[in-house]
C-alpha cells in the first residue's frame, strides 16, 4: 500500500458545500420538498436538442413519479412534469401523426386547451449514458403559457405524453444531499 | 506544588505561548467553518436518509392499500360468480374467506407501515429544525469570515506602515539634515571670508610697487644722468 501523507481523503476532495446546493446540481439520492411533498431524486437523465442540453431528474414520492426538467438559456427554466397516457388526450395522436406528420395544433387534456408551440428532434441519454435515443417532440402551451404538454414519438408507433407546469426554483425547498438511492 | 509540577506548568505555558504565535485567526476560522460544514453535511445526509426511508414506507403503505382493495374486489367477484352459478359456493366461500384474510393482513400492514412512516416523518421534522439551525450558524460564521478577512487585511497593512515608520530614525535624519545645512552655511561663510581676504590683503611687492609708483620721474632723471656720465647721448 502506498502511503502518501499529502493525498487528500476522498470525502474531503468530493465533499459538497452544504450552503451551495442548488436545484441545478441535483444528483440521484438527493431529497427535496415541492408542493407539500418530499421527493427523492431516483435518476438523472438528459436530452440534447441541436447542441443544447436539457437535464431531467426523475423524482419519486410514495407511489408518484414526476420529472423535473432544467433548460439553460439566459437563466434556468424549470418544468415539473408527470407522464400521462396518450389515450387520455382528446385526439388519436398516432393516427394524426401518421396522416399529417404532426399531431393536431390544439389538444385538450383535463379540460385544459393546449396550443402547439414548437417541435424538435432530440436525443435522450438515459442516466446520462450511451449514444442516446433519437425522438421527435411536440411541445404545447396553455393560454397562460405556464402549463405544458409534450408529445414524444420514439418509434413509428411508440408515443409518450406528459403534462406539467413551468416552475421557479424557489418553489423547491430543503434540498438535501445523499440519502438512499435505490429505485422505487 | 512540587518543583516538577511547577516545571511542567512553565513548560506547558511556554509551549502554549509558542503555539499561540503560530495561530493565524483567519486560517483557524476557515478550518472551523470547514469542520462545521462537514458536520452540517453529515447531518443533512442523515436527514435525507430519514426522509427517503419515510418516502419508502409511504410507498409500501400505498402498495398494501392497493393489495387490500384488490383482495376485497376478488372476494366480491368470487361471491358474485358463486351467486351466478359460475363457481361452486363452497369453493367460492373458502377462496373469498382466504382473500378477506389476505385483505386483513394487508390492512394490518397499512396500519403498521403508516405508523412507522409517521414516526420517520416526525423524526425528519425534528432533524430538519436542527439542520436549519446548524445551517444558519455556518452561514453566520461564513459571513463573519468575510468581515474578518477584510479586518485582517487592514490590520496587516496598518502594521506594515507603522513598522516602516518605526524603522525610520527621524531624530537622526533631522540631525543629519541640520548638520548638512550647517556645513553649507559654513562653506558659504568661508567663501565669503576668502572673498574679503582677497579684497583686503596685498603682497609686499605690491606695496613696494605702489610706493614707488609716484617716483617714476626720478628714475628717468637718474637714467639720463647715468647716460651723461658715461658720455652717451640721451
Amino acid at each position: 500500500m502506498n502511503w502518501n501523507p499529502f493525498r487528500k481523503k476522498e470525502d474531503e476532495s468530493e465533499s459538497i458545500d452544504p450552503l451551495d446546493i442548488t436545484l441545478s446540481n441535483l444528483e440521484p439520492g438527493y431529497v427535496l420538498d415541492y408542493d407539500l411533498k418530499t421527493w427523492q431524486v431516483s435518476a438523472h437523465h438528459y436530452y440534447e436538442y441541436d447542441g443544447d442540453r436539457v437535464d431531467e431528474w426523475e423524482l419519486s414520492s410514495a407511489d408518484e413519479v414526476a420529472y423535473l426538467e432544467c433548460a439553460k438559456d439566459d437563466g434556468f427554466t424549470y418544468t415539473f412534469t408527470r407522464k400521462i397516457r396518450v389515450s387520455e388526450l382528446d385526439a388519436d395522436i398516432p393516427a394524426h401523426v401518421n396522416e399529417n406528420e404532426d399531431p393536431p395544433d390544439e389538444i385538450i387534456h383535463n379540460h385544459i386547451t393546449y396550443e402547439a408551440d414548437s417541435s424538435s428532434i432530440g436525443r435522450y441519454f438515459k442516466n446520462g449514458q450511451g449514444t442516446g435515443d433519437e425522438f421527435i417532440v411536440w411541445d404545447y402551451l396553455d393560454e397562460s403559457e405556464k402549463r405544458t404538454l409534450s408529445i414524444e414519438q420514439w418509434t413509428d408507433d411508440q408515443f409518450e405524453a406528459s403534462v406539467g407546469e413551468i416552475v421557479e426554483d424557489y418553489q423547491f425547498t430543503n434540498i438535501l444531499p445523499g440519502g438512499i438511492t435505490e429505485k422505487y | 506544588m512540587s518543583i516538577f509540577q511547577r516545571l511542567f506548568s512553565v513548560g506547558k505555558s511556554e509551549v502554549n505561548a509558542t503555539i499561540d504565535k503560530f495561530e493565524d485567526p483567519i486560517k483557524m476560522t476557515e478550518q472551523g467553518i470547514r469542520d462545521l460544514k462537514k458536520d452540517l453535511n453529515a447531518a443533512m445526509m442523515s436527514l435525507a436518509e430519514v426522509k427517503s426511508q419515510a418516502i419508502r414506507l409511504r410507498k409500501q403503505v400505498e402498495d398494501n392499500k392497493k393489495a387490500s382493495a384488490d383482495y376485497e374486489r376478488k372476494a366480491m367477484l368470487l361471491l358474485q360468480k358463486a351467486q351466478n352459478g359460475d363457481v361452486d359456493i363452497t369453493d367460492a366461500d373458502r377462496l373469498a374467506t382466504e382473500a378477506l384474510s389476505r385483505k386483513e393482513e394487508a390492512d394490518n400492514r397499512v396500519t403498521q407501515l403508516g405508523q412507522s412512516a409517521t414516526q420517520q416523518e416526525n423524526m425528519a421534522n425534528q432533524l430538519q429544525s436542527q439542520v436549519e439551525k446548524l445551517k444558519s450558524t455556518v452561514a453566520t460564521h461564513e459571513n463573519e469570515l468575510i468581515t474578518l478577512r477584510a479586518r485582517a487585511r487592514t490590520a496587516a497593512a496598518t502594521k506594515k506602515i507603522n513598522k516602516q515608520l518605526a524603522k525610520v530614525d527621524s531624530s537622526g535624519t533631522i540631525a543629519m539634515l541640520e548638520r548638512m545645512k550647517e556645513r553649507v552655511e559654513e562653506d558659504e561663510s568661508l567663501s565669503e571670508a576668502y572673498g574679503e581676504m582677497a579684497g583686503a590683503s596685498k603682497s609686499v611687492d605690491e606695496e613696494i610697487n605702489a610706493a614707488l609708483a609716484g617716483s617714476s620721474a626720478g628714475t628717468d632723471e637718474r637714467l639720463a644722468a647715468l647716460k651723461a656720465k658715461m658720455g652717451m647721448n640721451a
